[in-house]
């Protein structure tokens, strides 16, 4: 789940502009039986083949502009949270992948200036807190946008299931065997 | 101060009851949902993991949420085919009045030909081309999957209001499909970036001369152009249309003469070349000319973006008399059922499979997969990027897109060809 009260560290990925859902949840051939393994064996591959072995959790990913354009997949967003990407810094999105990394909880901010800011490999600071997203590597930062109030509310009770189950708890609509969540609150 | 057409229609959806104004983050309603095959599965799933063992346990209005089977239908393995009759026994237990069963189509196809498409009205769905119904005035977009299910349950959203970019199409309708010349110009001229969130609206006097079909395509490929919604007015032709095929009452909306615009943009369609999307972007345009010439071993009309009557007929016309070359595979798909019937019933079907056409039934399967990583085709589908058509290894066999007459033309010759040289003129 998104903390967005703490700043996140990570390596990371720099990939260019037009990276689209087909490429981060390719069809690229299965190669295991379990959901997520397939989805991190494919993400990115088409695009650069050593991405999948050697990401690592908390690693993040930058990019140019239209982030995620194409076709509206959910599994474009499970796919780069499968490689435990903790959150994406690009130029512009695609307005569609952004709805769905709200919704599930992946977070996502789109900075002008990101990509000339950060080379592959550094290390990247993005302090959500502070409103500022770091380059520990060679130095320089950059303002970093906050969400509006609905959106981080999303993030920070987990993703929009939360949403809607705080809903329909209010409206006295409540499962047979109970919630199933971690929490409700 | 005017409204454009995205403003005066999320005003009347506002739930604060607050005029819209481009900017503003709002709640919303939504007059329908659209939710096709593998996402219910998506929404079912979001329900099981809250604890709702069943599924869905409630819908916001058992007769606005749109439910079809489409993409996997027939279903292409038992795990879609288990998801089929899960689907099936959400869509009794939930009363459901419109759940489209195992009926091949493609959900926005299946929408207009079904009266479910509606000027003025707000939809929403969980596929990428929902903004195909701006085509008939319909503020339509595509929202994600797991937003769908909170929309399921309470009929609402959060959306922000975008600004609106006004194309001025000047020039008048060719005796072939057009459209996609069009928006192959606008997203190699301006990117596929273009509509950046924003919502296009379509004026001038091409937009009204066109056919509803172009129109559609325009309207759903405004997706590969980045944009948020894709509108024209709803003038007597759109109206004639809905109306034959539904007795729901709407109300078109047209935007106030002093709307105010971020961008305007002219197009003059009459001096327009045919274009062609090279691999492996939509926005990767140049003109048909550049291209003329290359070899190719395929061909596909159909989908969302090009799978009406008038997009096949054309293919029909061009092959009286004549025959597929050979060594080339032309696949034709038409969009839905209704869209097969009106094609059989016009003889347009058996003239394709006269020439050597592989006619298939209606849906989305000719819209990606089926070549190997070294093939060079044509098709008049919406996508070209790579992983999306190809082997299991990466996907990157080199589709070009084009509009109909130039995919049929190319499917007579065997090579990228213009199709004048096929009509004549």
């Amino acid at each position: 789940m998104a903390d967005l009260q703490q700043a996140m560290r990570g390596r990371v990925w720099k990939f260019g502009d037009s990276i689209d859902t087909g490429q981060l949840a390719g069809d690229g051939g299965k190669v295991s039986d379990n959901p997520t393994e397939n989805l991190k064996a494919n993400c990115l591959r088409s695009t650069r083949p050593e991405f999948n072995e050697q990401v690592q959790p908390g690693d993040i990913i930058v990019a140019g502009t239209n982030f995620g354009l194409g076709s509206s997949r959910s599994i474009g967003v499970e796919a780069v949270m499968a490689c435990g990407i903790a959150t994406v810094v690009v130029e512009t999105v695609s307005r569609l992948y952004r709805r769905n990394c709200v919704a599930q909880g992946l977070p996502l901010f789109a900075v002008a200036g990101i990509t000339e800011l950060v080379e592959d490999g550094d290390q990247l600071e993005v302090d959500y807190p502070a409103g500022k997203v770091r380059n520990l590597t060679r130095g320089g930062e950059l303002d970093l946008p906050k969400y509006p109030a609905v959106v981080e509310g999303i993030y920070e009770s987990g993703g929009i299931y939360y949403t809607i189950a705080k809903r329909l708890n209010a409206e006295g609509i409540v499962p047979a065997g109970g919630w199933t969540l971690d929490k409700l609150g | 101060m005017g409204q454009t057409i995205a403003e005066k229609v999320m005003s009347r959806h506002n739930l604060s009851g607050k005029p819209a104004v481009a900017g503003d983050l709002i709640d919303a309603s939504v007059d329908a949902l659209m939710v096709h095959t593998f996402h219910w599965g998506v929404i079912r799933n979001a329900y099981k993991k809250i604890g709702f063992e069943e599924g869905v346990p409630r819908v916001w209005d058992p007769e606005r949420l749109y439910l079809m089977l489409d993409h996997q239908q027939p279903p292409k393995d038992h795990i879609a085919a288990d998801l089929n009759a899960k689907t099936r026994a959400d869509a009794a237990r939930l009363g459901l009045t419109r759940f489209y069963d195992s009926e091949m189509g493609i959900c926005h196809q299946m929408m207009a030909d079904y009266g479910l498409i509606r000027p003025g009205e707000f939809l929403v769905g969980t596929d990428s081309h929902t903004l195909m119904a701006g085509a008939l005035n319909c503020l339509a977009a595509g929202i994600a999957t797991d937003e769908a299910a909170y929309t399921a349950a309470f009929g609402e959203l959060f959306f922000s209001v975008p600004e609106t970019i006004k194309v001025t199409l000047n020039g008048k309708a060719r005796e072939y499909p057009f459209g996609k010349e069009i928006v192959l110009y606008l997203a190699g001229k301006y990117g596929n970036d273009f509509g950046a969130g924003k919502s296009l609206e379509f004026h001038g006097p091409m937009a009204s001369d066109m056919t509803i079909a172009d129109r559609m395509t325009i309207a759903d490929q405004g997706d590969e152009i980045g944009a948020k919604f894709a509108l024209f007015l709803a003038d007597d032709k759109t109206q004639e249309y809905v109306r034959a095929r539904t007795d729901v009452p709407f109300e078109p909306v047209a935007p106030d003469a002093d709307a105010v615009y971020v961008q305007e943009v002219v197009v003059d369609c009459d001096a327009l070349e045919f274009q062609v999307a090279k691999p492996y972007r939509f926005d990767n345009v140049v003109p048909l000319s550049e291209v003329a010439g290359t070899v190719i071993e395929e061909a596909r009309i159909g989908t969302c973006a090009n799978g009406r009557f008038e997009d096949i007929e054309i293919a029909a016309r061009m092959l009286k008399g004549r025959h597929v070359a050979p060594g080339v595979r032309f696949y034709v798909s038409p969009a839905s059922q209704t869209v097969y019937k009106q094609c059989v019933d016009a003889g347009v079907i058996s003239t394709l499979i006269d020439a050597g056409v592989q006619v298939m039934t209606p849906g989305c399967g000719i819209c990606g997969n089926l070549m190997l990583n070294d093939q060079v085709g044509i098709a008049s589908v919406p996508r070209n990027s790579h992983a999306r058509f190809g082997g299991a290894e990466f996907g990157d066999a080199q589709m070009y897109l084009a509009g109909p007459a130039t995919v049929a033309a190319s499917a007579i010759t065997g090579r990228i060809t213009d199709p004048r040289e096929v009509l004549g003129g």
